[in-house]
């Protein structure tokens, strides 16, 4: 209140003063408005008071009341019409200044009504007698053309300007220059300052005689010229020439800019040419004994003219050393051009000078100098030595940021030096740790990488780097993607396969740089199908790097050229990409032509120096990408080609046909071992999911691909997890593994396995085409083996087999092919033919495919070979009975497998087994196992008359013992994903199943759609960990609990929360929607379950469930009642309809309730190790499962669909399922191996076969496979003859 | 072109501001005081683009000048304007302080006016400017007074009037040179050169047209060329051999714009119709066969973590006659000096704390002479920032020109009040300055 009276009065007392009769006064308070003006007060009040001061004949007092006018006239229109009167009669004032006044300042009076009025006056000042009046109009033109280009238009001004280009004042031609240029450049469509011969001529006259600023206005506008010949650039460059040695250096600059564009089209041979060159280069280092900005502005323009012209100042690097006093920016400058103009004499001087720089106390300074020396590196290579003994003592200064910036430079000569400074490489790791910058890093990876086979460590280095990738600048993840697959390819032996696969894994799934990934797929896709290839491309010949760095690209230097003097010339950028809205024309040096001179020809046209069309320009900054480009060089040919021509090769070929194989060659080939083992098991899972989007060539293939879906209906194409199918085999089959790795198979992948089905051995193979192209004519042969075994027909695959596409095929095979004994036994040589090549793997056959169904013996007749066999050839070992199968477990097991129990006692509590085994080639091996109670471990002993095969049975019965403890059969897993959100409390599909909700450690809820892995939104609210989220049945709400206390109520879309509840008064356990989704119940550790109604106002819950004597672990609905489960060891089951609440006591902390589909039964999850099945209605115990940890933490549990099985998480890092009536596990899946951590949680599908579980911070799906039904009848028969004396020979030795 | 003026005092508040085009609003003030004045970070560059629009500024003493533009304008232009508009502001009114600019700054806003026209610099002669432009308040003008004004400012020899009338006619030449040097410690030169000045005060009556000559090689070359031309018809001239070898090799030079420059260029003569007064008529640099008139031999030593010695011996290099003055080495010490030890054979040496250097003043020296100072300088050892040692600079005065610049002749022609050439007084002196005279220690 009293500023807004203290201003008022302010005002008040100015106008007052304004409407003094004393001049004095008026002037003062004038003054004072003009002073408020400036600090940005609002005085638009005064405007009458102070135009009525207008009219006064003090020149002074007029000046300050224009000042003003020109201020607020814009905001006052209707008031500035006042001032009119007195412009128009300034503007016949007898006094010139006055008259000048008064049109200066109109002009910059932007109100429309006011420039009519101006019109006449202007007319009249433009042929004024007195220059300075015109000079003042002149300009007057290009203001009123900036607020109404119609008005001059029309009033035909821009004619009368152009007219002042004559006047004999050479002032009023500079501001006409000025004038007209700045009208042409708002409006070049409108040719009003076309540029002749003797306007040109005018110009120059004038040129002699104006002022320094009319001067550089006349040579800006004569730079624009294009002369007609080089006889007229000559004459203008001529005429020009003396401007150089003006003091002002806006005058020398433009003076410059013009020569340098005049000498475009004069022969670069010439003498006159070489002349002007000569006379350049002292104007310009004259430049830099000016102000410091000054001298800024010359050597930014210096840089452009040495790119340009390199010659002119080349003798001239003295000057540009660095003062001690230079502002930063002037220093930075000079050192740019130091480094430009060393050549091989100047070098020792240079360096020396660098030398000192980098011991300076300017950071980005020092950077610049200690870059400048590997650059000197770079471009002297007579100096290239001195320049590395420098950088490497000034790293052993451990400056950080000199080591990072050394390291960097370094990396650039190693490029341009190969094999030549290596042996510092152990001077640069030393300084590993110390490297916080991205490109440091990138270089120093680079390094790694590119000598990986002299760095003994580089996978432990690389690893190192590999750990921290996710928080890596992208640079640098690019960077050690590259140089991983370097060092694979340089090293393939010595590095661990798994940091390979990683780093490709973590760069195509977990990251969203498409560079990265689609880096990733390259490589990956190159590795696996032409490791050759890939070794060309990625080990490719380094491009040249060319001596000059960061060189402008020529035609923006051209530009620049054009601009010099101008801030496109300091900020080395064109000038649209800083000035707004303004139509530019873009300005390019003339080109010469039409010389009649031969020598001038073949001079190139002059234009660029022949040095920049030779060098391949290369900045050395993006030398790291390189690598990224070089790939793209031997990429594979045009993709649609290909397709035909192998389309057109099919044709030809008839399909059935096999070629004869090679099949000396294989046997004489073979012996030199292509050892596959392992090599490349992991991508093939990944790929298989992740390379569809990025293989365009199969848009054409993918209508066959349908077609074999149609076929192949069970086929799976494209999730096809080899590693995890499980067969429906007769005998056990151990999953199928890479027998052939793409990188070998030149684009093939062929997995494969071994089983036995329907007494046939029968090969089962994936064939997977990870190349570009389709792949054909297929055709497979086995070498002779041990056990003879031979293809009983042809290979059958359908073909072609386009990219990305994976075909199984299942070849039966006999053991009626001749024998040969192969290494180790069951080694199999195959050789598979496709159109590309012919392959050859191996494979292991395992032995137990061999036993054959009929290989019973009567107990006689085992006792009698048991004894006929010496006792040399008996094999004692000790199996591990990890999954603690029961005798019987065993024998089924066994039996499932051709092992037949020829008879079972019991001695002293010893559980005995005896066995027989025959294999195909009718070798019998006797077995006897024996158990004994409390002991894990089975004695195991054999004899066969064959001792070789010893061992492999012995290595089959572990197999088939301890593929029990996973027995994958049921579960398959059918994807994993990382949540990213610390360790997931709870995973629950909504209640279609198409979605799901996670909530994690990080107090996030992510919800997602499982199938692709897509996070569809995060919601966020908690302040601690989320521990149960449910979502209401129409999806469009999430409830929450949380360790924070609170429920919260979230919108699905909006992610708005909608409701807070903070009423609990420990942790919520869980939360549930009710059927119609309007209520919430929620169980807190404080041992109430409160309801809360969201569609009411209210924030006290509607209800609460205080029963529990102890913490409320989990909460079941079913219609009308409520399950509850309590560490008080009871189950409540509140009854809505009759408000009756049961108690069950069970008699174990309780962790999880679920009702069974049919509302019949509850099951319950307890801390000891044991779930729980209960008669809802009577409160019978129905079954109890066993055989899981859960002692610590609330595992869930959870019902299948159909209620047949149930499934639980356990401690130990399973996902157990167990058959609902008999209670016998039928699966047991390892979630990761030897990750032994709790799955705490999971959630079934409500309509498929599928749950979802969660391990520490990843999710999982998993499918269930139909085909484990069988098994579990398979696994029915009852094995005869239980009641069995045991033979006396087994205990008692013989009679 | 140049959208608008603004000066600052160091805490960013705007003293003047002066907007010449529309496309520069008001926020353009803040901006740059917000981006560049409290900026956390000093801008490194003087000229800084903030949201397309950029901005030229300088700095001196505490108050910022800063021009802004929104085009592609001409950037040495606009701070060659700036210089100028601190040169016009010095002379109206002395230092440029914040002070100063408050209590002028009606007289700044008139001269922005003038001298900027819609962003297009004006004439900026100081001279002519004072000749309309004055804080006396109104002046009784005549008529033709006014037309002398505006044909001063519009004219072809816009630095002089008519009718300018003195008794005696006299004119006194300057030259005065700066030395520039670097030189690394091992005594090796790194780059010197000299930037000389011809300042001359020309009294001198109506319309006087000057001829000027120097020994530059070319010059004399050209005329030692003419003359064997002529010494063929007749007299040869001896002194013509001497002449060349004083000659000296100017690597460049600029003139004040009433050179005839075009003339200089085809003739290679210096001829002017001088302003009245004082000017710099040429500006000039040379580089090669410079006499150092002094050098500095330091010697530091480290003497652990605490202690340094220094000892810097000076020669005087000239002629034994001639003596040099205002004698004044700087000795650059380390920020963390605690004591210092002086001793110095001649002039007086003083440790300046709040420079972080030893200043050592010598009256006078005479040619061909020696000196020396020595110094023990304690440390605090707590510093951690590393010293790097600045050079050691040295400020000097000698009757001489370095480069070896002589004025040849200099005459006087006035064609219509007809006075001769031989009755004006000139007068010529030398000076030879230090510029950046450093040494690396």
């Amino acid at each position: 209140m009293y500023e807004g009276e203290g201003k008022k009065g302010e005002i008040y007392e100015l106008k007052a003063e304004l409407n003094s009769d004393k001049r004095d006064r008026k002037k003062e308070a004038v003054k004072k408005v003009i002073a408020s003006m400036t600090v940005g007060k609002d005085v638009s009040q005064l405007f009458p008071d102070v135009v009525n001061c207008m009219q006064t004949d003090n020149l002074e007092l007029k000046k300050l009341v224009y000042l003003y006018l020109m201020n607020y006239a814009k905001t006052q229109p209707e008031m500035a019409i006042l001032a009119v009167n007195t412009f128009a009669k300034d503007c016949n004032d007898p006094n010139p200044l006055i008259r000048a006044l008064a049109v200066r300042t109109m002009g910059c009076i932007r109100v429309d009504k006011i420039t009519e009025h101006l019109c006449e006056p202007l007319r009249k000042c433009l042929k004024d007698e007195d220059p300075y009046v015109r000079k003042t109009a002149a300009v007057c033109v290009a203001k009123l053309y900036d607020i109404n280009q119609q008005l001059v238009d029309d009033q035909g001004f821009l004619d009368m300007l152009r007219d002042l280009l004559s006047d004999s004042n050479p002032m009023v031609v500079a501001n006409a220059v000025a004038a007209l240029s700045e009208i042409s450049e708002q409006s070049p469509q409108i040719k009003i300052f076309d540029l002749n011969g003797p306007t040109v001529n005018k110009l120059l006259t004038a040129l002699n005689e104006c002022t320094e600023w009319g001067q550089v206005f006349i040579l800006d506008a004569i730079a624009n010229y294009a002369p007609r010949d080089d006889k007229e650039a000559q004459s203008i460059c001529e005429r020009i020439t003396p401007r150089l040695a003006h003091a002002n250096s806006a005058v020398v600059l433009s003076a410059v800019k013009v020569l340098m564009k005049f000498l475009e089209l004069i022969d670069q041979n010439s003498e006159f040419a070489q002349n002007l060159f000569r006379k350049l280069a002292p104007p310009l280092v004259t430049l830099l004994s000016t102000e410091p900005e000054i001298q800024y502005v010359a050597l930014r323009n210096i840089n452009l003219i040495v790119q340009k012209r390199s010659d002119i100042l080349k003798n001239e690097m003295k000057v540009f050393f660095v003062k001690y006093n230079d502002p930063i920016y002037v220093k930075l400058e000079k050192l740019d051009i130091m480094i430009r103009l060393t050549n091989a004499t100047n070098i020792a001087q240079v360096l020396a000078e660098l030398k000192e720089y980098a011991t300076e106390v300017d950071v980005d300074f020092v950077r610049k100098a200690v870059r400048a020396i590997g650059r000197c590196a770079i471009k002297v290579e007579q100096a290239a030595e001195r320049c590395v003994s420098t950088l490497i003592d000034l790293i052993q200064t451990k400056v950080n940021y000199v080591v990072q910036e050394a390291i960097i430079v370094i990396k650039d000569i190693f490029r341009k030096y190969p094999n030549k400074y290596e042996s510092i490489i152990a001077t640069l790791c030393e300084n590993l740790d110390s490297l916080d910058e991205p490109e440091a890093r990138a270089s120093m990876i680079w390094i790694v990488g590119e000598y990986a086979e002299r760095i003994d460590n580089a996978d432990e280095l690389l690893e190192g780097f590999l750990d921290g990738f996710k928080d890596e600048n992208n640079q640098v993840q690019l960077q050690l993607l590259t140089a991983i697959v370097k060092l694979f390819l340089k090293k393939p032996t010595e590095t661990p396969q798994e940091l390979v696969t990683r780093v490709l894994t973590v760069v195509t799934q977990e990251t969203d740089n498409p560079d990265l990934r689609d880096r990733g797929y390259i490589y990956w896709r190159l590795l696996s199908t032409d490791p050759k290839a890939a070794k060309e491309v990625i080990l490719a010949e380094k491009p040249l790097i060319s001596e000059e760095t960061d060189l402008l690209e020529p035609t923006l230097l051209g530009e620049l050229i054009c601009h010099i003097g101008t801030l496109a010339s300091v900020y080395h950028k064109p000038p649209n990409t800083f000035v707004e809205g303004r139509f530019m024309t873009k300005k390019n040096l003339p080109l010469r032509s039409g010389f009649s001179n031969n020598d001038g020809e073949s001079m190139g046209n002059g234009a660029v120096p022949s040095n920049y069309q030779e060098s391949v320009v290369i900045s050395s900054n993006v030398g790291s990408l390189i690598d990224d480009f070089d790939i793209l060089g031997p990429m594979p040919n045009a993709p649609t080609t290909t397709t035909d021509m192998l389309y057109g090769q099919s044709q030809q070929r008839a399909p059935s046909a096999i070629p004869n194989l090679l099949d000396d060659e294989l046997s004489s080939i073979l012996g030199t071992d292509i050892n596959m083992g392992g090599v490349q098991t992991t991508p093939t899972t990944t790929m298989t999911n992740t390379s569809a989007p990025a293989s365009r060539p199969t848009t054409t293939a993918t209508s066959g691909g349908n077609l074999l879906d149609d076929l192949f209906g069970d086929l799976n194409l494209s999730s096809g997890a080899p590693g995890i199918s499980f067969s429906s085999a007769n005998t056990f089959a151990l999953p199928k593994e890479i027998w052939l790795s793409a990188q070998k198979g030149k684009g093939m992948e062929i997995s494969g396995t071994f089983a036995r089905r329907n007494n046939q051995i029968v090969m089962e193979m994936d064939f997977i085409n990870k190349a570009l192209q389709p792949i054909s004519d297929f055709a497979l042969q086995i070498n002779r083996n041990s056990f003879g075994l031979i293809p009983t027909q042809p290979l059958h695959v359908t073909s072609p087999l386009f990219p990305n596409q994976t075909v199984s095929a299942t070849l039966a095979l006999n053991t009626t092919g001749s024998i040969a004994k192969s290494d180790p036994l069951t080694n199999l040589q195959i050789a598979v033919k496709n159109n590309i090549d012919v392959f050859y793997f191996n494979a292991i056959v395992p032995i137990h495919v061999f036993f054959v169904s009929d290989g019973e013996m009567d107990k006689m007749t085992f006792l009698q070979t048991w004894q006929d066999i010496p006792e040399s050839n008996e094999v004692k070992h000790q199996l591990q009975n990890s999954n603690n199968l029961s005798i019987d477990d065993l024998q089924n097991k066994l039996r499932l497998n051709n092992v037949h129990t020829i008879t079972r006692t019991t001695i002293e509590q010893n559980e005995m087994l005896y066995q027989t085994i025959k294999l195909t080639n009718g070798i019998f091996v006797l077995i006897e196992l024996k158990t004994s109670p409390g002991n894990r471990t089975i004695a195991f002993s054999l004899k066969t008359r064959v001792p070789e095969i010893a061992n492999l049975i012995v290595q089959s019965y572990e197999l088939i013992l301890s593929n029990l403890f996973f027995r994958s059969g049921l579960m398959q897993l059918e994807r994993k994903f990382p949540a990213a959100q610390g360790a997931i409390r709870c995973v629950r599909y909504n209640i279609d199943g198409n979605y799901c909700l996670t909530s994690g450690s990080d107090r996030t809820i992510k919800l997602w759609k499982p199938d692709s892995n897509l996070t569809i939104k995060t919601y966020t609210g908690h302040s601690q960990e989320v521990l149960d989220v449910h979502s209401s049945y129409d999806n469009s709400r999430i409830c929450s609990g949380g360790g924070d206390k609170r429920v919260l109520y979230i919108d699905v879309m909006s992610g708005k929360i909608v409701k807070k509840y903070q009423a609990h008064a420990g942790r919520v356990q869980a939360v549930r929607f009710n059927e119609e989704g309007t209520l919430i119940f929620s169980a807190s550790i404080d041992g109430t379950v409160k309801i809360w109604d969201v569609k009411s106002r209210e924030y006290d819950p509607i209800q609460v469930l205080d029963d529990a004597k102890d913490s409320v672990t989990s909460i079941s609905l079913s219609g009308h009642e409520i399950l509850t489960t309590s560490l008080d060891q009871r189950v409540r089951t509140y009854d809505i309809r009759f408000g009756k609440l049961t108690e069950d006591f069970i008699g174990h902390n309780l962790t999880y309730i679920n009702i069974s589909h049919d509302q019949q039964c509850f099951l319950v999850g307890t801390l000891s190790s044991q779930l729980m099945l209960f008669d809802k209605i009577n409160g019978k115990l129905l079954q109890t499962f066993v055989d899981y940890t859960n002692n610590t933490y609330m595992i869930e549990n959870a019902l299948s669909n159909d209620d047949q099985f149930i499934y639980s998480g356990s401690e130990d890092g399973r996902l157990i399922c167990w058959n609902l009536l008999t209670a016998k596990q039928v699966c047991a899946v390892e979630h990761e191996a030897n990750n032994r951590k709790s799955v705490n949680t999971l959630s079934h599908h409500p309509k498929e076969d599928k749950l979802l579980t969660a391990q520490e911070g990843n999710i999982y799906i998993w499918s269930k496979t139909d085909k484990v039904e069988e098994k579990e009848e398979i696994k029915k028969p009852i094995v005869t003859e239980k009641k069995f004396v045991a033979p006396k020979f087994v205990s008692a030795g013989f009679e | 072109m140049i959208g608008g003026v603004f000066i600052y005092n160091h805490k960013g508040e705007v003293l003047i501001s002066r907007v010449y085009r529309d496309d520069i609003g008001r926020n353009a003030v803040d901006a740059f005081r917000v981006n560049v004045i409290h900026a956390r970070q000093q801008s490194r560059f003087p000229v800084v683009n903030i949201a397309r629009t950029s901005f030229f500024y300088t700095k001196r003493s505490n108050i910022w000048l800063c021009a802004v533009a929104k085009q592609n304008i001409n950037a040495a232009m606009v701070f060659e304007f700036l210089t100028k508009m601190i040169d016009i502001m010095q002379s109206y009114f002395g230092k440029i302080s914040e002070e100063n600019v408050k209590n002028n700054f009606v007289l700044i806003y008139e001269l922005l006016d003038e001298i900027l026209d819609f962003g297009y610099p004006q004439n900026s002669d100081t001279g002519v400017l004072k000749s309309f432009i004055t804080q006396q308040g109104v002046r009784p003008v005549t008529r033709e007074e006014q037309t002398n004004v505006t044909s001063a400012v519009t004219g072809q020899i816009g630095w002089r009037r008519e009718g300018i009338k003195y008794r005696r006619n006299e004119l006194f030449l300057d030259v005065i040179e700066s030395v520039n040097l670097l030189m690394s410690q091992q005594g090796q030169v790194l780059s010197t050169h000299v930037a000389g000045r011809v300042v001359m005060k020309s009294y001198l009556s109506g319309m006087p047209e000057c001829k000027f000559g120097i020994n530059d090689k070319i010059t004399v070359e050209n005329r030692a060329k003419n003359q064997t031309d002529t010494s063929t018809n007749g007299s040869t001239n001896p002194s013509t051999t001497t002449t060349t070898k004083t000659a000296i090799a100017i690597d460049d030079c600029q003139f004040h714009q009433c050179v005839k420059l075009s003339k200089f260029e085809s003739e290679h003569a210096i001829s002017f119709i001088p302003p009245d007064g004082e000017f710099e008529l040429m500006r000039y640099r040379t580089t090669k066969d410079i006499s150092l008139p002094f050098r500095v031999i330091p010697l530091v030593r480290e003497i652990g973590r605490t202690k340094m010695e220094v000892k810097v011996v000076v020669k005087s290099n000239f002629k034994p006659t001639l003596i040099g003055q205002k004698i004044e080495i700087r000795i650059p010490t380390p920020p963390n000096t605690c004591d210092v030890q002086l001793l110095c054979m001649k002039g007086k040496a003083k440790h300046k704390a709040s420079d972080n250097a030893i200043v050592w003043k010598m009256k006078r020296m005479g040619g061909m002479k020696e000196s020396q100072l020595s110094a023990e300088i304690e440390l605090t050892p707590n510093d951690k920032k590393k010293w790097n040692r600045p050079p050691i600079s040295m400020n000097f005065e000698v009757p001489f020109a370095p480069s070896g610049f002589k004025v040849r002749y200099l005459k006087v022609f006035e064609h219509k009040l007809n006075y001769s050439d031989s009755e004006t007084i000139k007068w010529v002196r030398y000076i030879g300055k230090s510029g950046l005279y450093e040494t690396r220690s």
